[in-house]
């Protein structure tokens, strides 16, 4: 079995002038959930619609489950693959229930017992046979999401997800998410809400302009760029960092909403209390910072494009 | 025959999501009411109907049918196509696997299946008002050409009126394709019958050298092929390809349009990117 689920190499797209995919190389492996990231107009939905065949490349080429999707090939590998892509869109005077018939139909994957199922697992189950267009936008994003698993597929790939979702149901759906990835089964999660993907994905691509700016394990990315801090709060916050600015071994200090923020691995936290101690100023609050993803992704992003912008 | 099998199980599904709309089952009233009111305009105040078997009844009906059938088929190859780029709900579909050439021919199948359906539930009502005609207003069976169609005359009608109406849905899809929209297509596909009927066979009268227009416009060859009056030997006598008869120059005329419609719906559906909902 390939280990592979998606692979591209140069994939690009050009509507006239405007370059949404610009020679895109990417992995994805099986059995993680993938978060696909980038800013508005960046090609992350040009890039999911070519995968699905809605969207021709201009160039390059990319295979599905280790195939590439010429000569037909496609309409097969759509079958192990379930998609939503921007906004949940389906028949307004069928059900919801009605909807998904026709789509399992079609598809001739699954069996009518999975319908209720998949109402029930997405929150729809007392809703099921009412029409579409009575639905909520969050209702709307429930049943998008069962539609995306009809017959069990291997693949998920699902673009904003939780938009239009109530505090509590974008909760749950990111716990449905995450029981989703693993063992066979891939996930592929667009967002723009970066403490969603942080919490959820297991790696991630950054889109910038239509490139592949950084990729990777989300942990490892986080690791390699940012810095370890300590974020601490005292008795005396105004001569604790007078004590840690003089500090040789703290790389930097810096307040931050109420608190201190040392430049120090969290490995040499006990240093620092002994040393504000001393000095009788004692810890109240301590914890290891590490850098969030909202942070990386602004800085890459940043940089990406202060480096189109010289280009 | 996999291919096959797959616009098999499209259309089925067609039709579950068809039978579930509210436009086929207005067209089908409206027909039936138009229809209906004529056949009891006719038997009662021309006292023509009553002179006649169920069969003339049935070719009658068949008869205004011809007259509204394009227009019934341009709405809804249009609706049934239209809605999916409106709902924007190509992306879903073609997401699961249906195939771009075989969702497209499951909707010409759905739309030449409703039309069938509703020719046949419009003979049967002319018929039954045909026997209640008879009923009330004396039918007279002694009277000419009472009883001179016969069946087969009737099945061969029928067909050809159903192969008549390919052209009308091959334009009014081909159109759908192009502007992505189902108000412009119906506008245009209608457009198009009605400017064809009303002006442009007028204006085209006219003129001696008009003939060879004449022998390649839609609404002259359908009418030709169904036998009907108006089509290629109105008020003149036009020549049709090799001396053959208006009929068989009719069929070669509208199998050319459909096919030539058809290639270039297929060609644009299967090379366009499919965006989201248009909403119109």
């Amino acid at each position: 079995m390939d280990d592979t689920v998606i692979q591209t190499d140069g994939l690009t797209k050009r509507y006239g002038r405007v370059l949404a995919v610009d020679g895109l190389s990417l992995d994805v492996p099986r059995g993680r959930i993938f978060g696909l990231l980038g800013p508005n107009g960046s090609g992350k939905t040009t890039l999911m619609s070519m995968l699905l065949g809605l969207v021709r490349p201009t160039a390059g080429s990319f295979t599905l489950f280790g195939t590439p999707p010429e000569n037909g090939g496609l309409e097969r590998q759509l079958h192990r693959i379930g998609a939503l892509i921007e906004t949940p869109s389906f028949y307004p005077y069928l059900s919801g229930r009605n909807n998904l018939a026709y789509f399992q139909g079609i598809s001739g994957r699954g069996d009518p017992a999975e319908l209720d199922s998949l109402l029930e697992q997405v929150g729809l189950g007392g809703r099921g046979g009412d029409k579409f267009q009575t639905y909520s936008l969050g209702m709307k994003q429930r049943l998008g999401l069962a539609y995306t698993l009809l017959g069990d597929p291997e693949l998920l790939v699902l673009d904003e997800p939780t938009n239009g979702m109530d505090p509590a149901g974008m909760a749950e759906v990111r716990e449905l998410i995450r029981s989703l990835g693993g063992e066979n089964r891939t996930v592929i999660l667009s967002s723009h809400l970066l403490y969603e993907v942080e919490q959820v994905c297991d790696s991630v691509g950054i889109l910038s302009h239509g490139r592949l700016i950084a990729q990777g394990d989300v942990a490892e990315l986080l690791q390699e760029r940012g810095q370890p801090q300590v974020r601490l709060r005292t008795t005396d916050d105004r001569k604790a960092y007078q004590i840690l600015t003089a500090l040789a071994w703290v790389d930097s200090v810096s307040a931050d909403n109420g608190y201190l923020v040392a430049g120090v691995d969290a490995s040499r936290s006990w240093e620092i209390t002994a040393a504000l101690s001393r000095n009788e100023v004692y810890v109240a609050e301590m914890s290891s910072a590490q850098m969030s993803l909202e942070q990386y992704f602004l800085d890459v992003t940043d940089e990406a494009s202060a480096r189109t912008e010289v280009a | 025959m996999a291919m096959a099998m797959q616009v098999a199980t499209l259309t089925r599904w067609e039709w579950f999501k068809l039978r579930r709309r509210w436009v086929p089952w207005i067209l089908l009233g409206f027909v039936l009411v138009i229809e209906l009111l004529l056949f009891w305009l006719v038997a009662a105040l021309g006292n023509d109907v009553s002179y006649q078997s169920p069969r003339e009844n049935i070719a009658n009906g068949l008869g205004f049918s011809a007259f509204f059938g394009p227009f019934i088929a341009v709405i809804l190859a249009a609706t049934v196509m239209g809605g999916e780029y409106g709902w924007g709900t190509l992306r879903p579909v073609l997401s699961k696997g249906a195939g771009r050439w075989p969702f497209l021919t499951s909707k010409v199948a759905v739309v030449m299946l409703f039309t069938i359906a509703l020719l046949i539930i419009l003979s049967v009502i002319i018929m039954i008002n045909g026997f209640i005609a008879e009923a009330v207003l004396t039918a007279d069976p002694e009277a000419e050409g009472y009883g001179t169609i016969s069946w087969i005359d009737l099945l061969a009608q029928f067909g050809r009126m159903v192969y008549a109406f390919l052209p009308y849905i091959m334009l009014s899809l081909f159109l759908v394709v192009l502007t992505s929209s189902n108000g412009v297509s119906v506008g245009l596909a209608m457009g198009y019958y009605i400017a064809e009927s009303l002006i442009l066979v007028p204006i085209l009268t006219i003129f001696d050298w008009s003939d060879k227009v004449f022998a390649v416009l839609i609404g002259t060859n359908v009418d030709a092929w169904q036998n009907i009056e108006g089509g290629l030997d109105a008020g003149r006598e036009i020549a049709t390809i090799g001396g053959i008869s208006d009929m068989a120059h009719g069929f070669i005329i509208i199998t050319i349009y459909a096919v030539a419609l058809a290639a270039g719906a297929l060609a644009l559906f299967l090379r366009r990117d499919i965006a989201g909902a248009k909403g119109g």
